[in-house]
């Protein structure tokens, strides 16, 4: 069931969950307590959260296997101040996904391959909310293929690597200010493939304490004869023919740091920090093949800045088949609030979580999470554009995935 | 399995709980009543758009657009003279050309080909003038009306008795209770407890307009420049009328935006005679025997005044240059050649004097205007005449006074506490530097820019709605209140007509 469902996924968009138009739901057990995982090993999903720790299954099996996905409804709230309207977004669900395999190849090395979805947006505004000229609705999606290596230095210290290939689509629908004629738009359509790398370093400090440091390159997601397509009236079709264009979206490099203590054989907590490297996300350019005297390359500048996120979370063994888990953390938008596009309409967000995993067999259990986000109120305008006001939202997340070791 | 199931039904029930609300944003009238607001002004509070006033026009008008944001805090009925039928559909132009009785429709964008055969949008009449019968139809029984703006009323004509006769304002004459009823009284018939004020673009545009000194000359009655005294003492005279005196009836006051700052002046530039070098060899040597007259020692001497010999001196080079003008002011001079022969007044216009939106494109394009018309043989020059120009001196005239009446505007604001909106410092900026507003980036451009309608001299509904939220700013600041701003870019922009 799960293969047939994968690659359809695949094709479903996701919305922005994190800072950005970052998505951390990189694994259902990680989710339920609060998105930690660099510091301590949960399974195979270790291939995303810390290369380094993929050979630290204590079982007999030579494979690890983890897949699952989760249901994002989240909604998106403005207020103008000064003239009351209110609007708020109709998001479809997204669905992103996550599917990793490791194989323990001999006590020193192990080898895994991780497919997942670690940035993704989409949000609909609709054709005619009074934001149209800035963005209708938006697809953004990266699928990241990742094959990966670690490697035992001693009993305490390991090390890992991983090469990304990063499958990127964007589609951006936005309405367009034209001079003549109140039905003009436009469809921004690209994709593109792209390359990136996820490293990290694992520490057994003590016995209980484990720390763990990973670092997910920048990627740069360089999409070249995108297609262009114009609706607009009659009289403007020589000034906006439909041609190509060249953009180039950064997906931001993280850096983590996380440590894990182990309490006692049921209790474990964690906390961890990311840091994203959002600033180099400056101007989201379109240069376009055709120009004319009203069709000029479009420069909007964006200007985030690095943001960092603080989690903390717990695990506690209920019984042989049980673990439950909760988590909280703080996000911080990397958005300012001058150039606070309703595009990717990131607040500060509170993320808190529950989760739920229940062994059936020796070898096989069911991972579930919650996640619930308040996207703090915030007043904020895209001053290029003129187009700004009070912004709030919230998402409700439940997750479900499987984890398997033969 | 049972317990999955439950995991979907509880988000799902949280998801209708939690979706995202604000509070109402608390809006409120503040200090001011806005139970009866009237509206007195000229044809950019008429709702005049185009070069008509229409029915939509008039719903789309300014004072309309505000009062029915301070009906949201309080604000009572707006009334206007709402012109029925054909006429209210098609819009009233009033030209002196057209036989008495018939009345021109507002402009459209239409699809038309130029003199070189290229098939553009350009402002048309939208249909032939017809007969205005409805709109001329006496409507002053229906009043008084909230709106008692005047398409071409100057500040002098708001206390004028005689202006609501056949022989006054026919837009006036229409809705005036009688015929020697002033527009201020028709203002005050609606015992109103706020007012909207802006006036005095008319009392320099009609002379801006028609080139300036040429428009004076042939209609000195309509066309002068109001003299700055005569301003000063209707605009108190309104003003004190409007605010009953001791009374302190509260009001919004708009002062008078630069004539620099409409695409009726800035759409042609003084400079747009664009050459290459071959056309400019051509020009200079089809010049040759003007500028030759110009060394002439007699022909100097008549002139006898060397700055003035150097400035009508034509010279082209590849690239921009100034267009030929026909300049009346300048000198006589006999070129001895004939009898009669005598040297034309030539020069080439300079930056800052202006080119009227009316001069013909095609004969720009086409047939030399500005230089010389080589459609014809022998070729002849063709320069462009003086009423369709602003010289220096009359720009810098039209400044001055603008400058004395926002100067009287802003005192008679300030001393009677009146919320004043510096219309003039916002369309400077619409000039210059654009303003974005919903994503849409408003410029004064012609047709383009968004702003102005189709005669390059008044908004565009949305450029009504861009000034209307000014006046709301104005009011609440002035009167302590949160009105509603409108939404500029929920009114259409133009669209192609077939």
């Amino acid at each position: 069931m799960k293969k047939i469902l994968l690659p359809l996924m695949a094709l479903l968009p996701m919305l922005s969950m994190a800072g950005g138009f970052q998505v951390n739901l990189q694994g259902n057990q990680q989710t339920g307590m609060g998105h930690v995982g660099t510091g301590f090993y949960l399974g195979a999903s270790s291939a995303f959260f810390n290369p380094a720790m993929m050979g630290l299954f204590e079982g007999d099996q030579k494979f690890n296997i983890e897949a699952g996905a989760s249901f994002i409804s989240a909604s998106v709230a403005y207020q103008n101040q000064n003239t009351g309207v209110t609007e708020t977004t109709d998001n479809p669900m997204g669905t992103p996904f996550y599917l990793y395999g490791t194989y323990k190849i001999n006590e020193d090395f192990s080898a895994g391959l991780a497919v997942y979805t670690p940035f993704g947006s989409s949000v609909v505004w609709g054709d005619d909310w009074t934001g149209k000229n800035l963005i209708q609705d938006i697809s953004l999606q990266a699928i990241f293929i990742q094959p990966t290596l670690s490697y035992k230095i001693n009993d305490d210290l390991r090390v890992g690597a991983g090469l990304n290939y990063v499958s990127g689509t964007v589609e951006i629908n936005r309405a367009l200010p034209a001079p003549i004629g109140n039905n003009n738009s436009v469809n921004l359509k690209g994709s593109t493939g792209a390359f990136g790398f996820n490293t990290g370093i694992y520490y057994q400090a003590t016995e209980k304490l484990s720390v763990g440091v990973t670092y997910r390159s920048q990627v740069d997601v360089e999409l070249e004869g995108g297609d262009v397509d114009f609706t607009v009236d009659p009289a403007l079709a020589s000034s906006f023919p439909d041609t190509e264009f060249d953009a180039t979206l950064p997906l931001p490099a993280t850096t983590s740091i996380g440590i894990g203590y182990q309490h006692s054989k049921k209790l474990l907590i964690s906390a961890e920090v990311n840091m994203v490297a959002w600033s180099s996300y400056k101007s989201l350019d379109f240069d376009f093949k055709d120009n004319t005297a009203s069709l000029e390359d479009s420069e909007n500048p964006r200007n985030y800045e690095d943001a960092m996120i603080f989690r903390i979370g717990a695990q506690y063994m209920l019984n042989e088949n049980v673990k439950v888990r909760a988590g909280f953390y703080y996000d911080q938008s990397p958005i300012t609030d001058e150039y606070f596009n309703p595009e990717t309409p990131n607040s500060d967000n509170l993320g808190i979580t529950a989760g739920v995993s229940y062994e059936v067999g020796e070898t096989f259990g069911i991972d579930a999470s919650f996640l619930y986000i308040a996207g703090l109120e915030r007043e904020s305008e895209y001053q290029p554009s003129g187009f700004g006001g009070k912004y709030k939202s919230n998402s409700v997340i439940p997750g479900i995935g499987l984890h398997y070791n033969f | 399995m049972k317990k999955y199931k439950l995991l979907y039904i509880l988000p799902a029930a949280l998801l209708f709980a939690c979706e995202p609300e604000f509070d109402d944003v608390d809006f409120n009238g503040g200090s001011a009543d806005f139970s009866t607001t009237v509206a007195v002004g000229n044809s950019l509070s008429a709702g005049f758009q185009s070069n008509a006033l229409s029915a939509e026009g008039q719903e789309n008008s300014l004072p309309n657009m505000i009062a029915q944001q301070l009906k949201q805090v309080g604000g009572g009925e707006f009334t206007q003279p709402i012109i029925p039928g054909e006429a209210g559909m098609k819009g009233v132009g009033i030209s002196s050309m057209l036989p008495p009785g018939t009345v021109a429709p507002e402009l459209a964008l239409k699809l038309v080909a130029d003199c070189n055969n290229e098939v553009g949008p350009s402002p048309q009449l939208a249909s032939n003038p017809y007969n205005g019968a409805e709109f001329f139809a006496p409507a002053g029984a229906n009043g008084p009306f909230n709106n008692v703006s005047v398409p071409g009323a100057k500040a002098v004509h708001l206390n004028f008795q005689g202006y609501g006769s056949a022989q006054g304002n026919p837009y006036f004459a229409r809705f005036a209770s009688n015929p020697l009823e002033t527009v201020v009284e028709a203002a005050m018939k609606t015992n109103h407890t706020f007012f909207q004020l802006w006036i005095g673009n008319n009392d320099v545009l009609s002379y801006a307009t028609g080139g300036g000194d040429e428009a004076a000359s042939a209609d000195p009655l309509n066309s002068s420049i109001t003299p700055t005294e005569l301003f000063t003492s209707a605009y108190a005279q309104t003003i004190d009328s409007l605010t009953q005196m001791g009374k302190n009836i509260p009001g919004v006051v708009a002062n008078i935006p630069y004539v620099t700052s409409i695409p009726y002046f800035t759409t042609v530039k003084w400079n747009a005679l664009v050459l290459t070098q071959a056309q400019a060899d051509a020009l200079n040597a089809g010049f040759a025997s003007y500028n030759g007259a110009l060394d002439n020692p007699q022909v100097a001497g008549q002139i006898g005044d060397s700055v003035e010999i150097e400035n009508r001196r034509l010279t082209f080079k590849a690239g921009a240059n100034g267009f030929v003008f026909l300049d009346s002011d300048l000198k006589s001079a006999a070129t001895g050649t004939g009898p009669n022969d005598t040297l034309p007044k030539y020069r080439q216009l300079k930056q800052g004097e202006l080119i009227t939106l009316t001069i013909s494109q095609n004969d720009l394009k086409c047939n030399g205007l500005g230089s010389i018309n080589a459609t014809v043989n022998p070729p002849v020059a063709n320069p462009i005449t003086g009423n369709f120009v602003l010289e220096a001196d009359e720009v810098a005239k039209i400044k001055s006074a603008i400058d004395d009446y926002n100067a009287v505007i802003k005192a008679e604001a300030d001393a009677h506490n009146l919320a004043f909106v510096d219309a003039n410092a916002r369309l400077q900026e619409l000039a210059s530097t654009g303003i974005a507003i919903d994503g849409i980036n408003f410029t004064s451009a012609f047709v383009t820019g968004g702003a102005f309608s189709l005669d390059g001299v008044h908004p565009s509904t949305r450029g009504y709605a861009i000034i209307a939220n000014d006046f709301i700013a104005a009011i609440n600041a002035k009167y302590g209140a949160n009105v509603p701003s409108v939404v500029v870019s929920s009114y259409p922009a133009v669209e192609v007509v077939q």
